[in-house]
């Protein structure tokens, strides 16, 4: 071998060093989701399009011994200001050492990560909040932002949607508040665009099916292929509406026409073809989009008049199902729809998808609002059945049984690489659905024995045991976060990292370690809680869409008490 | 970690330190080092299973759930679901039982008229030694029929009894 290519390989080999310790964002074409290679920050809801929600970059905050010591460095609005009036119920973005969150008072804010200190805010305070007039129909932010990173030196872009009391229509008490995107310069709070309307508000009588109660409160924004998707659901379906998901251009917000996913029926379908609300946040690999769908067959008006329930299944019935799309036309190329039109009584898949590169394969993850959680295979593409990997529990699908209607389990998992850490019904859910409100479950989720699922199972302290006790876990370097309703943050460690605190039965309606295996379940660990930390505010952090955000050693949560935190070891 | 001569490509034996081509690389690695100091490293990825306990333990952490499984005085394991005594007239019990997979004949005592169903799982059904598809609707048990339950899967089976009981007047 000649000295130039004993040079040029050294050099490679020591690149390859080098480099492999400075990796690009596992698993993400970054150029796709309009990110920079290296994502230390948070740049939309669950970190990335992959809706992982998982930091995969090191820091202090995937260091046990550092976390035991994590603390409050600063809050907004700082102590001796009033909190923000109705509170946040949504979690920040990270971005360009920037916070970026909405609050419920129709306020958008621009924070500085290291101090606290407000940047900007839009809309301005003399100028009227992003807020419907009509009071029946406000709702304020309750969707995170997304981070547009356009290379280095170049201001970002933020964009959001919400509600635009200037679009209307007019009602008797002012704007509805139709909504729409908005994309606003990261750096100054400037408007690079604003989206025609997206979503319609055109009246305020419940269950009323001609008018429209589109909202798209839940559904926080995707970026990706140059496009800005986001879901179309209703308010407590009252009545339900039409799911959609809606695609803009990323560089001019205005809609793609050729996109197009409705959820139930056609265009030429009967007045009130209504269901399959899309709650969540869309997520995306490479090339497809997915997501996941609520309710068909009744409006919440079911619950006294169950004459209220359409007649007739829609066709096509794209409800309670999880969903990939092509990313350009919006066409079905896989559904996933375990519970039947028939046993409809309002299980809305509402958590979302969640992108998973695992050892075995590309998998889309959730749970559904019923307690069972499942994993199916991304595909490549091209149309057909769904794959499904597996079933937690394994009870079979399509179900014939068990009532699946309106339970809490709404919140999507951390995808840590083979690992899905998730609040979902558990081993006995047919049997208990509330079992699993107040605990995290980790499932194995390339394990072919249905018996190695549960990884671990966690209860977390400080919480209620209702069904909204805790909101979506986060996670980096195994080191897991979840806030809970009554304010906590709490930390905890996967076992390969810190060694258990003890053991409990797979499945938790075992008391006894003999019973548990006779029943055929395992023992599997309970973490160790590494840190309980109660907000000074002791407010709420387990809200519909809300998650400690985990970007470059600090941690972020917006309370429902009305502060921004940041926590740092 | 920067490796030995040998671990990067074949690089000159003998003399490694002396080698033009590893002094170049090592210093090029050093400053690019330097350049990439600020980012960051992969943390930790969650792969692999856990290892089961070295010894089993003689009792569970965790909070204790509402209604777990317990032993009756006959050794079977069940929770109860649901109970009323309100009625003057009856008792209303709704209880799980858990058929562990140890192919093995249970015997269900039913004190009362009793409704049973299966939740999960796919133990065998005897009504009077006569093998019945145990059923995920509901079926009717009278207290004089005897009932087993056998299990051949390797999990549980969850049979739940809606049992209704008189009250002596």
């Amino acid at each position: 071998m000649s000295l130039k290519y004993r040079f040029l390989g050294g050099l490679s080999a020591m690149m390859i060093i080098a480099g492999g310790a400075h990796a690009q964002t596992p698993w993400l074409k970054p150029e796709r989701h309009s990110l920079p290679p290296i994502v230390w920050e948070w740049y939309t809801y669950r970190h990335t399009g992959l809706r992982t929600g998982v930091q995969p970059y090191a820091s202090d905050l995937s260091n046990p011994a550092k976390v035991r010591t994590l603390d409050v460095r600063w809050r907004f609005p700082a102590d001796g200001q009033p909190a923000l009036s109705g509170g946040f119920r949504n979690s920040p973005i990270v971005a360009n050492d920037t916070v970026f969150v909405g609050g419920r008072n129709g306020y958008f804010y621009a924070i500085d990560a290291a101090t606290g200190v407000l940047k900007w805010q839009y809309p301005k305070p003399a100028d009227p909040p992003l807020l419907a007039e009509d009071r029946a129909f406000r709702y304020g932010f309750e969707a995170s932002a997304s981070y547009w990173y356009r290379g280095e030196g170049v201001d970002g872009i933020v964009v959001f949607g919400a509600q635009d009391p200037s679009l209307g229509p007019a009602g008797p008490h002012g704007s509805y508040g139709s909504a729409r995107i908005f994309a606003l310069n990261a750096a100054t709070g400037a408007v690079v665009w604003k989206s025609p309307p997206i979503a319609t508000i055109d009246g305020t009588t419940r269950f009323d099916r001609t008018q429209r109660h589109e909202r798209i409160a839940h559904s926080p924004t995707l970026l990706f292929d140059n496009k800005v998707y986001l879901g179309i659901h209703n308010r407590s379906d009252d009545p339900i509406q039409v799911g959609r998901v809606v695609a803009l251009d990323l560089a001019t917000g205005q809609i793609h026409s050729e996109f197009k996913f409705r959820a139930v029926g056609t265009e030429g379908s009967p007045p009130g073809t209504r269901g399959g609300a899309v709650w969540n946040a869309p997520a995306a690999d490479s090339e497809g989009v997915y997501f996941t769908t609520g309710n068909t067959r009744c409006d919440s008006s079911a619950v006294s008049d169950p004459a209220t329930c359409q007649a007739v299944e829609p066709k096509p019935n794209h409800g309670l199902s999880m969903i990939r799309v092509n990313k350009d036309t919006g066409d079905v190329i896989w559904e996933f729809q375990p519970v039947p039109y028939d046993l409809d009584k309002d299980p809305d898949w509402a958590a979302g998808a969640a992108v998973m590169y695992t050892s075995c394969g590309e998998l889309i993850a959730s749970v559904q609002k019923d307690g069972w959680s499942y994993a199916v295979d991304a595909g490549n593409g091209t149309p057909g059945a769904p794959a499904v990997r597996w079933q937690f529990p394994p009870t079979g699908f399509p179900f014939t049984q068990y009532v699946h209607s309106d339970d809490d389990y709404k919140r999507p998992g951390a995808a840590w690489n083979d690992v899905l850490i998730v609040v979902t019904g558990g081993e006995n859910v047919p049997q208990d659905v509330a079992a699993g409100y107040g605990k995290l479950h980790a499932l194995n989720v390339c394990e072919k024995d249905e018996k190695q699922r549960v990884r671990w199972i966690a209860d977390i302290p400080g919480a209620t045991s209702s069904g909204y006790a805790l909101g979506a876990p986060t996670v980096t370097g195994g080191i897991v976060y979840i806030g809970t309703d009554q304010g906590h943050l709490v930390v905890l460690a996967d076992p390969s990292i810190v060694p258990a605190a003890g053991w409990r039965c797979s499945n938790i309606h075992y008391a006894t370690p003999a019973d548990c295996t006779g029943a055929g379940y395992v023992v599997v660990p309970q973490p160790t809680i590494l840190k309980d930390i109660v907000l000074p505010d002791a407010g709420n952090i387990a809200g519909l869409r809300e998650e400690p955000v985990l970007a470059k050693g600090r941690v972020f949560v917006a309370t429902g008490e009305g502060h921004v935190y940041m926590l740092a070891p | 970690v920067l490796q030995g001569p040998e671990a990067i490509g074949g690089l000159g034996k003998g003399m490694p330190m002396k080698n033009p081509a590893f002094i170049a690389a090592s210093v090029l690695a050093v400053v690019s080092g330097a350049a990439w100091g600020q980012e960051p490293k992969l943390a930790a990825e969650g792969r692999g299973l856990l290892p089961g306990p070295a010894t089993m333990p003689t009792r569970f952490e965790g909070v204790a759930i509402a209604r777990p499984f317990e032993r009756d005085a006959s050794g079977t394991l069940s929770r109860i679901v649901f109970e009323s005594d309100e009625d003057p007239n009856f008792k209303v019990v709704i209880r799980d039982v858990s058929v562990p997979p140890d192919r093995q004949a249970h015997t269900l005592a039913l004190p009362a008229q009793a409704m049973l169903q299966r939740r999960t799982g796919s133990a065998e059904f005897t009504i009077d030694k006569k093998r019945a598809e145990l059923p995920t609707a509901i079926m009717t048990v009278s207290p004089s029929q005897s009932v087993e339950l056998l299990n051949t899967a390797d999990k549980n089976s969850v049979v739940r009894i809606y049992r209704f009981e008189a009250k002596p007047r």
